[in-house]
């Protein structure tokens, strides 16, 4: 569980910083990706 | 790597190529004003800075020629290998060709320029709260917006996983149904098993009915089996309209209890973000003032710089004789209404905050209200279809109802005939297969109705799954979120505290950074005591002296190759025994120091000093 938390850490903050900013904040293309990493690891979550 | 060339043009006061050599060591950068001190450093700064701080950074526009076709190059030769970039202007931005000098330069652009746009020294300045400083070149801002994307997920998938839960809930009870008439279909079926077989040949013997009678008997058996059937099915829609029309009335409870807080929600929206608008154009007003004073404050300060170094009788920006006292009162006058207008943007910038939650719980809700009235219309359309196959079975049971009647009247005449014992043998019978059939259709219809909402409620488990992975995600990164902030503010005060002690400053005990508000306090001994200072209560050099060591500290623990470190001569100014001392200590942790000093305005030309250490 914590290694599965720490590569979650690590894929969404790498994405975030990736990313560019709209204002300060997360932009709509960006949520979704984030979003597809949700599910992803959910179902790994689910599955350990 | 010991000699750096750097080749400028069309940048600032160079319209023409000019290269200027770096050394490793102390550059001391001499110049009177308007030859291209500040150009020289700024080009150095774009040098680094990323394709979209260039292209965000306004500030630097007026770098450039106003010519959108004009080119400004800048070129950086190390040994035998030149590094080359090259700049025009766009709407409302810059563009560039060629890749930053350094790969890391947004951070190095905060970290290593000790310029009077410094944004730390001026936080300092005002005494304010370091914390966006700290989040700008850690990751510690990235967290802060991945745990706001999370928490609105969270909400989002729980405002799902009601409906499912609404309709999970139903399920058990109707399995719970299920089982209930399971049984009573197997009692019902184990009675009609246990009545005594009637011999059709003691029946026509003994009681004298006709071939007419039997024939009459099955098909009126079969009528009252048809009917039980579609009663059964008509009892099982009607508790699923009941059902129906209860999720109707409480998805309607929601919606009122929105709309009744918020009429028009677009409206309140829309009116905020006109708010929002006008207030952002009064911030934009205000920075523009607070920048205004600023520069008449390093006009001030840098008059300040020319009467003590090269005893000025004449202010060069105004023409008129050097008052000391005038000057000391104007710049305690621009340096408090700078602060003055700093409190008015905070104000302002946390109004703006919180208009801006009021309208993130007003969309939230705008999002709630869209999802129960798609609920709503969702229950709508299984209320119809309900009511449209209830419509179809009462038309079926009115015909037979009526097949029925006519049968039954047919039957009585004949009955008359039959033996009374016989007769209610056949009718328990009837009445039990009767009521077999319509447990058997109304099982049938319970099954089908449970399997339609297992196949709607699959998505729940995985929903359920994720606001847990979201809850456990959330607790995680809101504790990594701490601990790298908690981190940075320890190696800070770490690093900052030994500066000091290696320099000799001795006038602070401790120098900390609170980890609740993110402001810098430091601990001196008054009488025997130490007592905690807030950085408004230190003079304008102490601030800047330890806004300086906060700079190299991030460097020395963020950037440790970035080659170089700039120091402005306003910032130098205040205090140039401290500064000379500072500057010897940044010139041993980094390899190209450059330092600008202002020149007498005879000397016309840039002169770069170099200082060996």
């Amino acid at each position: 569980m914590a290694r599965l938390l720490r590569d979650f850490e690590e894929r969404i903050i790498k994405e975030i910083k990736e990313s560019r900013l709209v204002r300060g904040e997360l932009s709509i293309t960006v949520r979704e990706k984030l979003q597809k990493i949700i599910d992803e690891f959910s179902e790994r979550w689910k599955q350990e | 790597m010991s000699e750096i060339q750097i080749t400028v043009e069309n940048i600032g006061a160079f319209d023409t190529q000019k290269t200027f050599t770096i050394k490793k060591g102390i550059n001391l950068i001499k110049a009177p004003n308007a030859v291209g001190k500040t150009s020289l450093v700024k080009a150095l700064e774009l040098a680094i800075l990323p394709d979209d701080e260039l292209y965000d950074k306004g500030h630097y526009m007026h770098l450039f020629a106003s010519d959108p076709l004009a080119r400004a190059i800048i070129d950086i030769k190390i040994k035998d290998k030149i590094w080359s970039r090259k700049f025009r202007r766009s709407n409302g931005g810059l563009l560039s060709v060629g890749n930053p000098f350094y790969a890391d330069g947004a951070k190095a652009s905060i970290v290593c320029f000790a310029i009077p746009e410094n944004k730390l020294i001026n936080l300092m300045l005002s005494g304010e709260s370091i914390k966006s400083y700290i989040e700008e070149f850690s990751d510690s801002r990235y967290y802060t917006l991945a745990i706001e994307f999370l928490r609105d997920e969270r909400e989002r998938s729980l405002q799902r996983l009601q409906y499912y839960r609404d309709r999970l809930f139903l399920l058990d009870e109707l399995k719970e149904r299920y089982k209930k008439e399971k049984e009573k279909l197997a009692e019902l079926e184990k009675e009609l098993k246990s009545l005594p077989l009637i011999d059709r040949k003691t029946l026509l013997q003994q009681k004298k009915i006709t071939t007419e009678y039997e024939e009459k008997y099955r098909k009126i058996s079969e009528l009252r089996r048809t009917l039980g059937n579609l009663k059964g099915q008509l009892e099982e829609i009607d508790a699923e309209i009941k059902d129906l029309e209860d999720r109707i009335k409480s998805q309607h409870t929601l919606i009122k209890e929105i709309e009744k807080q918020h009429p028009i929600i677009d409206a309140e929206i829309e009116d905020i973000d006109k708010q929002l608008n006008s207030m952002e154009r009064q911030l934009k007003g205000l920075i523009r003032d607070q920048g205004y004073i600023e520069d008449q404050l390093k006009i001030a300060r840098e008059v300040v710089v020319k009467r003590q170094q090269y005893k000025d009788k004449i202010c060069f920006a105004c023409g008129r004789p050097l008052d000391p006292q005038f000057l000391a009162r104007r710049i305690d006058h621009l340096t408090s209404r700078y602060t003055e207008l700093g409190v008015e943007i905070k104000d302002l910038q946390g109004k703006i905050e919180t208009l801006k939650a009021s309208r993130h719980a007003l969309e939230e809700k705008k999002q709630r209200l869209m999802s129960y009235k798609d609920i709503l219309r969702e229950y709508k359309s299984k209320l119809q279809e309900q009511e449209r196959k209830k419509e179809q079975v009462e038309q079926k049971i009115a015909k037979l109802a009526k097949e029925k009647e006519k049968f039954e009247a047919e039957i009585k005449k004949l009955e008359r005939h039959i033996d009374k014992q016989i007769k209610e043998l056949l009718d328990r019978r009837t009445t039990l297969e009767v009521d077999v059939e319509t447990q058997k259709s109304r099982i049938k219809t319970l099954q089908a109705r449970i399997e339609e909402l297992i196949e709607e409620t699959k998505p729940a488990e995985k929903l359920e799954k994720r606001v847990l992975f979201l809850e456990a995600a959330l607790d995680y990164l809101e504790k990594r979120s701490k601990e790298i902030l908690t981190a940075i503010i320890k190696r800070f005060d770490e690093r900052v505290n030994e500066i000091f002690n290696l320099l000799g400053f001795k006038e602070f005990q401790k120098i900390e950074i609170d980890d609740i508000d993110f402001r810098v306090h430091v601990y001196r001994t008054r009488g025997g005591q130490t007592i905690k200072w807030p950085l408004e209560a230190l003079s304008t050099s102490e601030r800047i002296t330890l806004a300086v060591a906060f700079l190299i500290a991030g460097k020395q623990e963020y950037l440790p190759d970035f080659p170089f470190f700039v120091l402005d001569e306003l910032v130098t100014s205040y205090d140039p025994t401290r500064f000379e001392r500072l500057i010897n200590y940044i010139a041993k942790v980094t390899d190209y120091v450059i330092v600008t000093a202002l020149a007498p305005e005879e000397q016309k030309e840039m002169v770069i000093e170099y200082v060996r250490i």
